[in-house]
């Protein structure tokens, strides 16, 4: 049977240390969204992303970890509340998983406010550490949510350039469909 | 003797100004001569010592005795009302055969004369109530001149007016009532409006009842990573 995601005791607030702490015992921080926002701005794109991906190798290891030899084998409704589950603890928004034709597609509705790169490198993250996958993201903010669409690096290259002229998620996603075999 | 004269003028000058008084309606004819006229009949002169009480005694009802006029019994025939006015009557003859006039008048004697009641005649408004006076001028000797009213419209002249017929009949493309099939039905059949048939129609159909299959399996991915790894094969 595959395990459940469990968020019980996932943040411990000890107010009598004054410290936070997950249910491994790691310590955690809480600070304002707009205050890291402004420190990975200041950082670079290559220091938020590789910021972004370590969080998300955490959530890939705490899911691989969680299920065990299912890991390979779960469906997609068990990737959706596991991925999703460990997104909201982190604050990051709703996440659902949307097969557009054979592309992949998580859609995260109310992230904060400019946070899609940082989104990007985080399901980057989670994927290559749990599933061992090198993917790449090509985010697409679509009104009140972030797509991010799953792709190959050296697909992911042209997606980024159909999304650079200006198509849309549904277009780029067909114009990948005719040009694969 | 002189106590007594004195005692005599008194009562004579009451006696006088009791006549000047207006009598009491309660003594009406019925009781007058039973209670007054009859001692006054029979003794004339003679005074009854009672008169020295004071005057207003005499405004008292008279006394109702067992066998009195007035005693009302309900179980006489309506005739005892006529003998009272017969007794009335004799009592009342007697009186003027003595000289005095009856303190009552007879039942025959008519309706006594109304009291003369002097109306205040109108004056009319005063001046100030006229307030300014406007002079009005004369009206000329113009001759109205009254429009005749306007004859009702007759059925005759409706008749008469010119109609033109439809040229064009029944279009073919209008559409028929919703129950007009219905009341046809319902009058072949001899039913009355209110029974009406049950009709259960079959629902519309929604769906393509044609569909084009696909010859090509539609991607179906059986696990997660098996949607990744499609999706990293784009």
């Amino acid at each position: 049977m595959t395990p459940r995601f469990d968020p019980t005791r996932a943040i411990v607030y000890d107010l009598s240390r004054g410290q936070l702490r997950d249910d491994e015992g790691q310590t955690r921080l809480n600070v304002p969204y707009f205050q890291l926002h402004r420190l990975c701005e200041q950082a670079g794109a290559p220091a938020t992303a590789d910021f972004g991906q370590a969080l998300g190798a955490d959530i890939g290891r705490r899911i691989r970890e969680r299920l065990g030899s299912n890991v390979d084998v779960a469906d997609v409704s068990v990737w959706t509340e596991h991925l999703g589950g460990h997104l909201a603890l982190l604050g990051l928004g709703d996440l659902t998983l949307e097969r557009w034709g054979r592309a992949l597609v998580v859609r995260v509705v109310g992230a904060p406010v400019g946070s899609a790169s940082l989104l990007s490198a985080v399901i980057a993250g989670a994927l290559q550490r749990g599933l061992g996958r090198n993917v790449q993201i090509v985010p697409f903010e679509v009104e009140d949510a972030v797509a991010l669409l799953v792709l190959s690096p050296e697909t992911a290259d042209r997606a980024r350039a159909l999304r650079e002229a200006g198509e849309s998620l549904g277009r780029v996603v067909e114009q990948l469909h005719r040009g694969s075999p | 003797m002189r106590f007594d004269r004195d005692k005599l003028e008194a009562l004579l000058g009451r006696i006088q100004h009791k006549m000047t008084l207006p009598r009491a309606p309660a003594r009406t004819a019925a009781a007058a001569p039973l209670g007054a006229a009859a001692p006054l009949g029979s003794g004339g002169s003679h005074l009854p010592l009672e008169l020295d009480e004071p005057g207003l005694d005499s405004l008292s009802p008279p006394a109702h005795g067992p066998g009195g006029a007035n005693e009302l019994d309900l179980d006489e025939p309506p005739e005892s009302g006529r003998s009272r006015v017969r007794s009335a009557e004799l009592l009342g003859s007697d009186d003027e055969a003595d000289g005095h006039p009856p303190l009552t008048p007879p039942p025959e004697s008519g309706e006594e004369p109304a009291p003369k009641v002097s109306i205040p005649r109108d004056p009319g408004p005063t001046m100030a109530q006229l307030g300014q006076t406007i002079t009005l001028d004369e009206a000329s000797g113009g001759v109205l001149e009254l429009a005749e009213p306007a004859p009702p419209p007759s059925r005759r002249g409706v008749d008469q007016l010119e109609m033109s017929p439809p040229q064009v009949g029944y279009s073919e493309e209008l559409p028929l009532p919703e129950n007009a099939r219905e009341e046809l039905d319902r009058v072949r059949l001899g039913q009355s409006t209110e029974v009406g048939p049950t009709v259960h129609s079959r629902p519309v159909l929604s769906t393509n009842v044609v569909d084009f299959v696909s010859a090509v399996r539609s991607y179906q991915p059986e696990t997660f990573l098996d949607l990744l790894d499609t999706s990293l094969r784009l």
